[in-house]
């Protein structure tokens, strides 16, 4: 009965679904446009996937390869950075446009210009919003962009800037069609929608909610990838994913939940791989709202919280004790100090010298959707909730749809959030500028809206210091942190994925994204 | 001639007020997110907007992919269509037949079998036997997928928004194989949702059929030696029905409640699943426009079956 009404596999079906890999993925992409993505999803369903940058970096960060660029000159003031390009590449093309020429150095300055300029016909188009870019100062250190032979392009900065070459590398500097756009002109709002890159795969369909579809490209400037199809299955259930990844339907998971993880390592067809992964998960005081603009509240709060408990019961123990903000296997990261544990009486004195009135009602938000570093916001509140109750605080747990709370959030219509961050890169600034610098809260990415001229002083330094200075100029800026608080810092959790036993070469990036340029996938033993 | 007149008015009456509700309901909605305040002319002058708009059939869009209401309404309209039709044939097929048998011998082994079973699916939810089926035949034994309309691997073209149809129309090389997945994937959906209208329609024919049983006419012909499955068939059953008929306006609107809750489960991309995940947007416009539609076909299907109860009840017609 089950083999004549499901799929009795013949010959063309197995090397059907031989060459075609289906992931579950845990949400669906905001956008298709890497420059405005601000979601992990969005990045794997875009940046990597369709797109390529001039250069990478590989883990540690410090090396940088080259990629659309072949090599690059800096001047010696360091303003001035000639990339030659790679000849030969060829953009994607779909039912809207075929690529009449390859990629150039028009492209180059089409990606950069459409960010930096306001002015610039496809600034507006999306969201109009280019986190990255401004969070680290793009607009202002890049003075102009100079097209000086088909393959041949200059940055010219305004002032030396040391990383230069690791933003490049970061998935907002993905390089789009200047062809695609003027082909566009009219139709603008399809240039994201309909995204066109050099990147091994092509977009074929999205429907929203439900499913990506990407082809590869065979005539993609590296190695063509082995397998024809690539499918994001959008499941945001877990325990959904986890029922599609045991009968086959899927080959590969997102994030499973800390608590699944018994049932895929004990299953014989599964694997489970743990990633330490550069991400951190806190609790942000909003501190442009009394009485979280008093550092005293804010280590009362702090001072109540067990992330003991939090580590246990919501990461199933997958996760350690965030002591910074950064990731403590991140360059720059101070070694582990002792920092808040909670201690309930501490936080009951603190509260009274804060002079806190018992009937203030703390919101705590909670974001609805499982991420990487969090896999239950809301049971983390609840934890939390029972902590604060503990030394006298009221609180309520507030959340909204996800859009709809990142909007909120970045609006700064919140008291306290439950958030999080992954990184771009394998640079402290990465986290450090867009989740604390006073341009990180003009850009929203500051929750706590905390805005500390010492700590900017730190790591406007540290962007621009040489590396053994860096370590001392980040430990200061970290020590500033601890000592005013504008979050407590919760967890760094590892990055779970699981697969199929027959799933190869499915690669991550330091920073928690997924790889798939190179995936390969075998006949599944019966 | 008066009665279609007096129901194609009820119609229009019905759907005039189902704006209303669908405009107050969705402005309150919206207006907890604005602190403007509103003049009443001015939601006067913005009902009748709605009202124009959607006489000229349009129904608002979706966002952020600007696809027309109207336009996934048809889509996913099949999809549902693929989950209710064969569900209300199998519950008349099955439920008929069982409550026949069970009545033949009232409180007889069939009989109390039949009525345990029937009270037994009757008294569970539906989002309950979805998830047990789902676990015993999906994860359990693996016979089939968990949900879905098609397995990811086909690239199939929606052209009518029934997977079943649009595989056959398709020209790919796996067409036949992904029809037969298609429908593998129909099995368990169609079961859950058919399980509810089954038992109801066994246990009430089945009790009014015992109420025709011991009428006089019954026994009468009985006495004239009419064998006891002729006259079930042919007089008891007829009669049974009719009040059942009388009571599917109602079930069919409970039907469609549990098919928003079968296509959750299964994730079957029907105008239920579809609603949910505008609610869980929080796209109000759209939920707006995508309510209207949907209480419409409701509406329609209601008119149609009072209808036809009309025709078929010579009793109505005098």
């Amino acid at each position: 009965m089950a083999c004549l009404l499901s799929d009795c596999s013949n010959q063309n079906s197995l090397s059907l679904r031989e060459k075609s890999v289906v992931y579950c993925s845990e949400a669906s992409p905001a956008t298709f446009n890497p420059q405005q993505s601000t979601t992990s999803i969005s990045s794997d369903a875009s940046a990597k996937l369709l797109f390529d940058t001039l250069v990478e970096s590989e883990t540690d960060a410090k090396e940088i390869k080259p990629a659309l660029a072949l090599s690059w000159t800096v001047s010696q003031d360091q303003l001035h950075y000639v990339m030659d390009l790679r000849p030969h590449v060829q953009f994607g093309s779909n039912k809207l446009f075929t690529p009449t020429r390859d990629f150039n150095a028009d492209d180059v300055i089409f990606t950069f210009n459409r960010q930096r300029d306001t002015q610039h016909p496809f600034h507006a188009v999306g969201t109009g919003h280019y986190p990255f870019f401004y969070a680290n100062n793009l607009d202002y250190i890049i003075k102009d962009l100079k097209k000086i032979t088909p393959l041949q392009v200059e940055f010219i900065l305004k002032k030396p800037t040391p990383g230069f070459l690791g933003l490049l590398a970061m998935d907002f500097s993905s390089i789009q069609s200047q062809e695609y756009a003027q082909n566009l002109l009219q139709n603008k709002s399809s240039f994201d929608l309909f995204p066109i890159g050099t990147g091994p795969f092509q977009l074929e369909r999205y429907e929203t909610d439900t499913f990506i579809r990407y082809h590869a490209k065979t005539n993609y400037w590296r190695k063509a990838p082995e397998i024809q199809t690539l499918v994001f299955a959008i499941t945001q259930e877990p325990s959904l994913r986890l029922a599609r990844l045991l009968t086959g339907e899927c080959d590969i998971m997102a994030q499973p939940l800390p608590s699944q993880s018994q049932i895929i390592e004990s299953h014989k067809d599964l694997t489970l791989d743990r990633q330490p992964s550069f991400n951190v998960a806190y609790w942000a005081f909003n501190t442009l709202r009394p009485p979280f603009n008093q550092l005293k509240v804010r280590q009362a709060l702090s001072y109540a919280i067990s992330r003991h408990a939090i580590i246990n019961s919501v990461y199933n123990n997958a996760a350690i004790i965030a002591k910074s903000p950064l990731p403590p296997n991140m360059f720059g990261a101070t070694t582990p100090l002792p920092f808040i544990q909670q201690d309930r009486e501490k936080s009951k004195a603190l509260l009274k010298e804060a002079a806190w009135d018992p009937d203030f009602v703390v919101d705590i938000w909670a974001m609805p959707v499982q991420r990487p570093y969090n896999p239950d916001a809301k049971k983390m509140a609840e934890l939390m909730h029972h902590d604060l109750a503990a030394v006298g605080v009221k609180s309520r747990i507030i959340t909204y749809k996800w859009e709809v709370f990142l909007d909120k959030v970045s609006k700064g219509q919140h008291q306290t959030v439950l958030l999080g961050w992954r990184a771009d890169n394998g640079e402290p600034d990465d986290f450090l500028t867009p989740l604390l610098s006073c341009n990180g809260r003009m850009n929203g990415t500051n929750r706590a809206f905390w805005c500390d001229q010492e700590f900017d002083h730190f790591i406007d330094q540290a962007r621009q210091a040489p590396k053994e200075q860096k370590l001392q100029l980040y430990k200061e800026a970290q020590d500033r942190f601890k000592s005013q608080l504008p979050w407590l810092p919760i967890a760094h959790a590892e990055q779970l994925i699981a697969y199929r036993k027959n799933i190869q070469h499915l690669t991550f990036t330091k920073t928690g994204g997924i790889n798939f340029s190179q995936i390969s996938k075998s006949k599944e033993k019966e | 001639m008066l009665f279609m007149s007096k129901q194609f008015i009820r119609l229009l009456v019905m759907l005039l007020g189902i704006t209303l509700l669908d405009f107050i309901f969705f402005e309150l909605a919206q207006s907890s997110n604005t602190l403007i305040p509103v003049s009443p002319l001015e939601y006067l002058s913005s009902y009748q907007q709605f009202l124009f708009q959607m006489f000229q059939g349009d129904f608002g869009t979706i966002h952020p992919s600007n696809e027309a209401i109207l336009q996934q309404f048809f889509i996913k309209l099949p999809a549902s269509l693929e989950l209710i039709i064969p569900s209300i044939l199998i519950a008349w097929l099955v439920g008929v037949p069982l409550a026949v048998m069970a009545v033949k011998k009232p409180l007889g082994w069939v009989d109390r079998i039949v009525q345990f079973l029937g009270s037994l699916i009757y008294s569970l939810p539906v989002f309950w036997w979805g998830l047990i089926l789902l676990i015993i035949f999906s994860t359990g034994l693996e016979w089939f997928p968990v949900g879905g309309r098609l397995d990811y691997i086909y690239d199939i073209q929606t052209q009518t928004g029934s997977a079943l149809i649009d595989t056959l129309l398709s020209t790919q090389s796996y067409a036949n194989e992904a029809f037969f997945d298609a429908l593998s994937r129909t099995f368990l959906p169609i079961l859950t949702l058919a399980m509810l209208p089954t038992a109801y329609i066994t246990l009430q024919i089945r009790s009014h059929l015992e109420e025709t049983l011991q009428y006089d006419y019954m026994k009468s012909a009985k006495a004239r030696g009419m064998s006891h499955s002729r006259i079930i068939w042919l007089h008891g059953l007829p009669n049974a029905i009719q009040p059942v008929l009388n009571s599917m306006s109602l079930q069919f609107s409970m039907l469609i409640t549990s098919t928003i809750i079968v296509e959750f489960i299964y994730s079957w991309p029907g105008l239920g699943h579809w609603f949910l995940v505008l609610v869980q947007r929080q796209d109000y416009l759209a939920l707006r426009g995508a309510l209207m539609l949907i209480a419409s076909a409701i509406l329609l299907a209601n008119t149609v079956t009072d209808i036809l109860k009309y025709w078929s009840n010579p009793r109505l017609q005098r």
